[in-house]
């Protein structure tokens, strides 16, 4: 195999603590102690092997990185803290790939995760940055839902799509969290329940808008020769792209469209290639976006595919996706991550997409002024070598 | 009060909310400049928010001003894409839209 930029490190795990609805007793800080032993369980790395941690959370204040270290009895020489949001996963994993090619850590784990009462997601959502805190909050916008409202908004006529187009999306993920015995909300959903659900901010409904939860994942990330186990994943891609527009835009695109054909190239592969994929999933709406984006849709043709969604002839956002397995906070970026882990590593149960060897995963999010300012994707494989 | 976005001094680029340095030149001196109206492009009325009790709807609407930038501001009542409104700014910061 020719060498690549991601050569010597690899994927040893990717976990979640299952989300809940109702906020624990447990702190932010246990949630993300929790997924840092289950993934360092995964991987068979001993407590002693982790030399780099890398954390994002909007709830873990006022600890940072080292402070979750030092609870964790960890003496880390590489040591990130992440404020990405949706796109925090990928972001982190880009400079953990880098700090092990270049000898700064060996076996790296990155934890995310938040735990939300509903007066901590009010304060979140209300001082998101200044930007928020300034000129939105005083408006009483009620946060993100009624900027993604007039986003949808924008997209459906662009695109002709009605209501039902986007809620083809929300019932195909649901269908997924049926087979997922993590996900928050498993119930099938009918195209007729979504249509009758309250709207919140037209035109997005209940079931358009992710629902708040409480949890964690990890990754573990580690120098190829050191894994412990046979089954892991590789890089072939990772590219971010930051305000690629300066919120000058209208939204209906990512930074994904300018690093697409980048990452495709890096990647050597195309996104016909794509067994699984993942995609941000903080509305339906984003879902098509990133998407389009990517190149899934060449031809523009986007009622196309929904329809693929829908038939599973492309199998996007498996776990359920943040829609119905729902949104951790910070832990969102890296929810469809895992889940891309976990069906490569063929370990996906009842929902596992058959010979599972590539996925691709996207991250979007931070909000500025009217839309996310972050995207970035990743291209993983299945990989068996690196066995010891 | 009378709403203001900002101009790059270099280039003439149009933008709120302000930047250190322009995007599109890099300069980094600002003029302020008055805008009075703007184009609605979309709206949404806001029904259900975190921590609000039902009954208080918001509306809110993304103005195209006529100086360029797009922004978000908050209406008394309906409005549709393509209504031309007033644009100030309150004590509070609010951006208000009101239909001519």
């Amino acid at each position: 195999m020719p060498s690549s930029d991601f050569d010597h490190v690899l994927l040893a795990a990717g976990v979640e603590v299952p989300y809940r609805r109702q906020a624990p007793r447990e702190s932010t800080g246990d949630l993300l102690a929790q997924a840092f032993g289950a993934a360092l369980a995964q991987s068979g790395f001993s407590i002693r092997d982790i030399d780099g941690l890398g954390v994002a959370s909007f709830t873990l204040a006022p600890d940072h990185a080292i402070d979750l270290a030092w609870r964790l009895g960890l003496s880390p020489r590489w040591c990130m803290d992440d404020c990405h949001g949706g796109a925090s996963a990928i972001n982190l994993l880009q400079h953990a790939i880098r700090a092990i090619q270049h000898g700064d850590a060996n076996v790296i784990a990155l934890v995310s995760g938040d735990r939300f009462e509903p007066a901590d997601f009010r304060q979140l959502i209300e001082h998101y940055n200044l930007t928020t805190r300034t000129w939105l909050r005083p408006l009483e916008n009620g946060g993100p839902n009624s900027l993604f409202a007039m986003l949808t908004q924008r997209h459906a006529k662009r695109h002709g799509l009605t209501r039902r187009d986007y809620g083809a999306l929300c019932v195909a993920q649901r269908a997924w969290a049926a087979l997922n015995p993590n996900a928050v909300y498993r119930t099938p959903l009918t195209i007729e329940a979504y249509l009758a659900a309250p709207i919140v901010a037209e035109p997005l409904g209940r079931f358009d808008c992710v629902p708040v939860v409480c949890g964690a994942n990890a990754l573990i990330v580690a120098r190829s020769d050191l894994v412990r186990h046979a089954a892991n994943v590789r890089v072939r891609g990772l590219k971010c792209q930051y305000n690629a527009d300066h919120q000058a835009g209208d939204g209906l695109q990512t930074s994904l469209a300018t690093l697409a054909a980048d990452l495709w190239q890096q990647a050597g592969a195309t996104p016909d290639d794509m067994d699984v994929v993942s995609v941000y999933d903080d509305y339906p709406v984003m879902s098509l976006v990133q998407l389009a984006d990517l190149g899934f849709a060449p031809d523009g043709d986007l009622r196309a595919l929904i329809a693929r969604i829908g038939s599973r002839t492309l199998p996007v956002n498996t776990s359920g996706g943040q829609l119905s397995a729902g949104q951790a906070g910070a832990a969102g970026g890296m929810h469809g991550l895992v889940e891309a882990i976990t069906q490569l590593r063929g370990a996906a149960g009842e929902r596992q997409v058959a010979s599972a060897c590539l996925a691709v995963v996207s991250g979007y999010g931070m909000v500025e002024y009217r839309y996310g300012m972050c995207a970035n994707a990743v291209v993983l494989e299945k990989a068996q070598r690196g066995v010891q | 009060m009378t709403f203001r976005i900002f101009q790059c001094r270099q280039c003439g680029m149009t933008l709120f909310p302000a930047r250190y340095f322009c995007p599109a030149c890099g300069g980094g001196e600002w003029d302020e400049r008055v805008v009075e109206h703007g184009t609605v492009a979309e709206a949404t009325v806001v029904h259900h928010r975190v921590g609000v009790q039902e009954g208080s709807d918001v509306h809110l609407a993304s103005v195209a001003t006529d100086a360029g930038p797009v922004v978000i501001a908050r209406l008394d009542g309906a409005t549709q894409a393509g209504d031309r409104v007033q644009l100030e700014i309150d004590e509070a910061d609010r951006i208000l839209a009101q239909r001519i």
